[in-house]
């Protein structure tokens, strides 16, 4: 267990509602995977209305908490904007904060992230900031009242894991009491083990487990490997060493005789 | 009248936002509106006039990630 924005979470991991097949197949998942918390989106509804409808239902059915996201959006108005009409379609304060600045990385504004995140915690907001690993960036976002951030670890969609581990490392190192979580381009459970080994609170996926051959299975594997990492950085890994050690005892090596011993028989 | 609904121009009867609202057949709770951009509390939809060449955007849960 632990402790999100005020709430007792069972699980480390938050999934997203994407990219899966079918509502049916999105719900086996994410029961897989164990979460807690699953993140949605605000859309027009056009000709799909009967599809988001039954989507929608599918994710209630769940009783999972939700935290909306503010995908697309480009600008501090659009994101406040759609902050605000989640809360009220969605009945929580949480946010997923995105605001997009290029869209072939799919790279945050971050000038645009610490402005909205200003006024998103000023009106009450629990924001969960989408951000880059940069730690000055994240130190504004704290500044600006961030108490989680979600830093990515590649860019969304790819699967590519940690693009730049030592700054994810910079970030747990120096921001030690904030709540992060990993967001965006894990591929693999081994790349979710290793954040987790790091001291990340969580991680946030989707793409890595709707886009899985078989998207229940990988549910079920990240959410072993959230709990192995997270379970190994509480135990507290041992200081890698640069020569080589033996762990069988040395003491009571069979054949072994002393070099005296050794000439003594061979004049 | 004539609105952008959702990125479409429409033309609709003179209505206040919770008149359009109705109009367009949306009756559950499952959405919210903003109105030339800014959010319009579920409150405020009765008293909110429109006019000529407002932008109404409707949303509602979808998939996310």
């Amino acid at each position: 267990m632990w402790n999100v924005a005020g709430q007792v979470l069972q699980s480390r991991m938050l999934v997203g509602s994407a990219l899966y097949d079918s509502p049916s197949l999105m719900q086996e998942a994410l029961v897989a995977s164990g979460s807690d918390v699953v993140t949605v989106s605000l859309r027009r509804q056009g000709s799909n209305a009967k599809s988001a409808e039954g989507f929608w239902q599918y994710l209630r059915d769940l009783k999972l908490r939700i935290l909306p996201n503010t995908a697309g959006c480009r600008t501090e108005q659009e994101a406040v904007t759609t902050a605000n009409l989640a809360r009220e379609v969605f009945g929580t304060n949480w946010i997923k904060v995105e605001v997009i600045g290029d869209d072939y990385t799919l790279h945050p504004d971050p000038f645009q992230l610490v402005s909205t995140v200003k006024i998103l915690c000023h009106q009450g907001f629990e924001v969960f900031p989408y951000c880059t690993s940069d730690l000055v960036i994240a130190q504004r976002l704290v500044d600006a009242g961030c108490k989680i951030l979600m830093p990515l670890a590649s860019p969304i969609g790819t699967g590519l894991g940690i693009s730049d581990l030592r700054a994810l490392e910079t970030l747990r190192t120096r921001l030690t009491d904030l709540t992060l979580i990993v967001d965006a381009g894990l591929g693999k459970p081994s790349h979710a083990t290793q954040v987790m080994e790091l001291g990340y609170d969580g991680v946030l996926l989707n793409s890595a487990i709707a886009l899985a051959d078989d998207p229940v299975k990988m549910a079920s594997a990240f959410r072993n490997a959230v709990q192995s990492g997270r379970l190994a950085y509480e135990a507290g890994p041992m200081i890698p060493r640069q020569v080589a050690s033996a762990s069988t005892p040395v003491i009571g090596t069979p054949f072994w005789q002393q070099p005296l011993a050794t000439a003594v028989r061979e004049k | 009248m004539q609105l952008i609904i959702n990125g479409e121009s429409t033309d609709v009867p003179e209505l206040s936002l919770a008149e359009l609202l109705d109009y367009l057949g949306h009756t559950d709770q499952w959405f919210a509106v903003a109105v030339d951009g800014a959010h319009i509390p579920r409150p405020f939809w009765s008293e909110t006039k429109l006019s000529n060449f407002q932008s109404i955007e409707i949303l509602s849960p979808m998939q996310g990630g």
